[in-house]
């Protein structure tokens, strides 16, 4: 029980915010193929009767060591080309349709007409061109934390065209490598940042598919940092559908400057992912077959440590007696040999109390600080929440 | 909206208390915590990749491979010094600045030797396991005479104070005893062998209920001897025993002692257990050689220590395994729930009026007038009747119900911070009033 109280004063205390990071690495083979039997079930993804989106946890999904990491679903806009035929030709467009309404108007947001705005490829809403079709990554908030770190994700997708002759023989990278410097504001659902793909190629040797794309890095998708979010356009897996802006492309890509997925007619090679599955499968196998393109996904999360920092100050006529009942025996003080002694004390803890007295926190020394009238120093006592 | 002043009585806040079971079986070597088993993973083994004794703190890492030497990066390549390696493991990682923040495995002469923007890095799981210390008779609690920098105290000889403090319960709590009365030792933790098992504070909670430890050591699969506190004041009794009948002063005496907050059993009966050929390799003598000896209550969890005699001189023993000895260590644990639990009333006459547009009926008549300086409500617009009828049409004789769906709680600065949903709507008339209670964790 303390019976002096020292008050802070406005200089001895501040409030101070770090931020703590986590790398988060998530390998294809988590995404795919570890957890599967023979017939092809993976005890890792859960599918649900909705059909709307599937999970994917790190681990068979029943057993309690399982972690639920990501979320994936696809949609595609009512504005899009490939929403213009009739519903009843198209497997679940209501629901690919609202799942991209969904998303986009917690993600972009409403015009001023009170329409839901459409992701846009460079986040300028004024105009531009738009991302009608997409893959989206939930990811849990387990693996985000507050959010995503800007400029470290990164997701490596094959996008060779046969399932079985090789997906991983051409791959994309897709980036927010810009996104540390130049992260867009304009979203409701906080900050996020420009997804860029850049070729790569895995062991195929043909120089027609060593690189997907010209030497730049176009626009591909949306990373929503606070929340967690990544918005892939379909059109990674369509040739040329992620044609370089100014339309200098290679000559097998001519998609125009479309990040929609339309259908590519008169290409020389075909979509690695067909349009057809869009429109014409399910929403759980659109993200099977994504998922099995997954070669790698990573980044870093953010968690934010607030702190609140109290200087303790104790000058040299302070604390020098204790009324701890061992300082004292026989009305004498133990910690004194002769009268004429300077008296001491040891410090082992300093109590936070509040403007009624009342003890809030207690701060432990890792070893006891000897004081004396001749000595005086600040004790730095920190309040992580 | 119509807004309600929550009561003095309206609005309480309880504690609801639970006791969570915990069972250590502890056998060659290794801990099992709640009968959790060791699972292999397609890629590690254990999946977990720690002992199922141990908690893994988010248990993040769940049958991943660390990737030594990985060239991999977590996203794109940065500036010097910024660019984060893939390990293929989950892992945390902090900035060194001015908060001097850091993790607690990073040393602090390291941490000092660190520049400004440095990164510092954590591993995953992080882990928490019991604990078992061994002391002989012989073995130094304390080093009497320190030399600076290199004095020592046990966690045993820690724990004096905290034993002393409780002999107001029973005059057994005594670090060094000296009476016989009632039976309790006449012994000096310093002087006598003494198993010091350890329980981190995330397996229990607050406290070790009271009462509920129970100790079983088996030899060979059969129980030959079992401990519990039989009076629920931390005093640990033999309830079960086989093998040689004991001198009633042996019989009636402690076998040793809980400390319920702090999480410690301090064993420290030493006598045999079971019949003479109940022996096992319970420990390493200085030379590292396993030493077999009687069962005995201080050997009880044995295969989790880590150490040997003479652990004090700083000697890491291999684990024994004592391979025919089995021990099941249950307890309950504490853990407190705020509840806070609120009335929200509905009084007769009143929240009888809707701001939803379906309770208007249909009508052509505008709603509101506005003007350069008023906003009027029609007056011809018409309540629809929803009171049922034995018949479709008409509606029964008109009656102002509304719905009540849900209730929000709001701040002293109507800031709505709470939303409270009922599984059903609930039919309000003028003449009905209801108490709607709200309950919510904090």
């Amino acid at each position: 029980m303390a019976t002096s109280f020292k008050t802070f004063d406005s200089r001895d205390s501040v409030v101070t915010r770090n931020l703590l990071h986590e790398a988060i690495p998530i390998t294809g083979t988590i995404v795919s193929g570890t957890y599967t039997n023979k017939a092809g079930t993976e005890y890792n993804i859960k599918d649900y009767s909705h059909g709307m989106f599937q999970s994917v946890y790190d681990y068979p999904y029943l057993s309690s060591s399982a972690n639920h990491i990501f979320d994936l679903t696809m949609g595609y806009s009512p504005s899009s080309s490939l929403s213009q035929s009739l519903a009843a030709d198209y497997s679940m467009q209501p629901k690919k349709i609202n799942l991209y309404n969904q998303m986009a108007q917690v993600l972009v947001g409403f015009d001023e007409n009170g329409a839901v705005r459409q992701f846009d490829e460079d986040g300028d809403l004024t105009g531009g061109r738009k991302i009608r079709e997409c893959y989206f990554f939930n990811f849990a908030r387990l693996l985000s934390k507050d959010e995503i770190k800007k400029g470290s994700f990164s997701l490596t997708l094959g996008i060779g065209q046969g399932y079985e002759t090789g997906s991983f023989r051409q791959m994309l990278t897709i980036t927010d490598a810009s996104g540390s410097t130049s992260y867009k504001v304009n979203s409701p659902a906080g900050e996020y940042g420009i997804l860029t793909a850049s070729g790569s190629y895995g062991d195929y040797t043909s120089t027609s598919d060593r690189n997907p794309l010209s030497s730049s890095t176009p626009n591909c998708g949306l990373v929503y940092y606070q929340a967690g979010i990544a918005v892939v356009t379909a059109s990674v897996f369509v040739s040329g559908g992620l044609k370089v802006p100014g339309g200098t492309g290679v000559s097998n890509k001519g998609m125009g400057n479309q990040v929609n997925m339309v259908n590519p007619a008169g290409l020389s090679k075909p979509n690695c992912l067909s349009p057809l599955i869009f429109t014409g499968s399910t929403i759980d196998v659109n993200c099977d077959a994504l998922r099995h393109r997954i070669k790698n996904v990573s980044f870093n999360n953010s968690t934010e440590l607030n702190s609140a920092v109290y200087f303790c100050r104790v000058n040299n006529t302070d604390f020098n007696y204790s009324a701890n009942p061992t300082y004292l025996k026989d009305s004498k003080l133990v910690v004194k040999t002769n009268a004429q002694d300077l008296p001491v004390t040891y410090v082992t803890t300093v109590g936070l109390y509040s403007a009624d007295n009342e003890l809030l926190a207690i701060a432990k020394l890792s070893e006891p600080l000897k004081k004396d009238p001749t000595t005086e120093f600040t004790l730095r006592v920190r309040l992580d929440y | 909206m119509p807004y309600y002043k929550f009561k003095h009585n309206d609005v309480y806040v309880n504690t609801l208390k639970t006791y969570p079971a915990v069972k250590f079986l502890i056998y060659s070597g290794s801990a099992y915590y709640n009968n959790a088993s060791n699972m292999s993973g397609a890629f590690t083994d254990p999946v977990r990749l720690t002992d199922a004794g141990n908690i893994s703190l988010y248990e993040l890492n769940v049958d991943r491979d660390y990737v030594p030497g990985s060239q991999r990066l977590i996203g794109p390549s940065g500036p010097d010094g910024t660019t984060t390696p893939d390990k293929g493991l989950i892992y945390g990682f902090v900035t060194k600045n001015g908060s001097r923040i850091g993790f607690r495995s990073t040393t602090k002469a390291a941490f000092n030797k660190m520049n400004y923007g440095d990164v510092m890095f954590s591993n995953y799981p992080l882990t928490s396991s019991i604990s078992k210390e061994l002391y002989f008779s012989s073995t130094k609690r304390v080093n009497a005479a320190p030399v600076p920098g290199k004095g020592y105290v046990s966690h045993l000889r820690a724990l004096k104070n905290t034993i002393d403090n409780k002999s107001y319960i029973d005059p057994n709590f005594t670090y060094a005893g000296s009476s016989s009365v009632r039976g309790q030792w006449t012994r000096d933790l310093d002087n006598v062998e003494v198993g010091l098992v350890g329980i981190p504070t995330i397996f229990y909670g607050s406290q070790i209920k009271p009462g509920s430890i129970d100790l079983k050591y088996y030899y060979t699969g059969s129980l030959i001897a079992r401990a519990q506190d039989t009076n629920r004041d931390g005093v640990l009794y033999e309830t079960y025993r086989t093998g040689p009948a004991l001198t009633s002063h042996t019989r009636s005496a402690p076998i040793g002692l809980a400390l319920y907050g702090q999480g410690f059993l301090i064993l420290t009966a030493s006598y045999n257990l079971g019949y003479a050929s109940n022996q096992d390799a319970y420990y390493r003598d200085s030379a590292d050689e396993l030493v077999t000896d009687n069962a005995k209550w201080t050997y009880f969890a044995q295969p989790v220590s880590g150490h040997g005699a003479d652990w004090m001189a700083g000697i890491d023993r291999t684990i024994v395994w004592a391979p025919n000895s089995a021990f099941t260590m249950e307890m309950s644990g504490t853990n407190t729930t705020q509840t806070l639990t609120m009335f929200a009333t509905a009084p007769k006459a009143e929240l009888n009026q809707s701001s939803n547009p379906t309770f208007r009926s249909y009508t052509s008549i505008s709603s509101s007038t506005v003007g350069a300086k008023t906003y009027m409500e029609s007056r011809q617009v018409l309540i629809k009747n929803v009171v049922s009828s034995s018949y479709n049409d008409p509606t029964g004789s008109f009656e102002k119900t509304t719905y009540i769906s849900k209730v929000g709680i709001y701040d002293d600065e109507r800031n709505l911070i709470g939303i409270a949903k009922l599984a059903t709507p609930v039919r309000k008339t003028v003449s009905r009033d209801f108490t709607i209670k709200i309950k919510t964790d904090i």
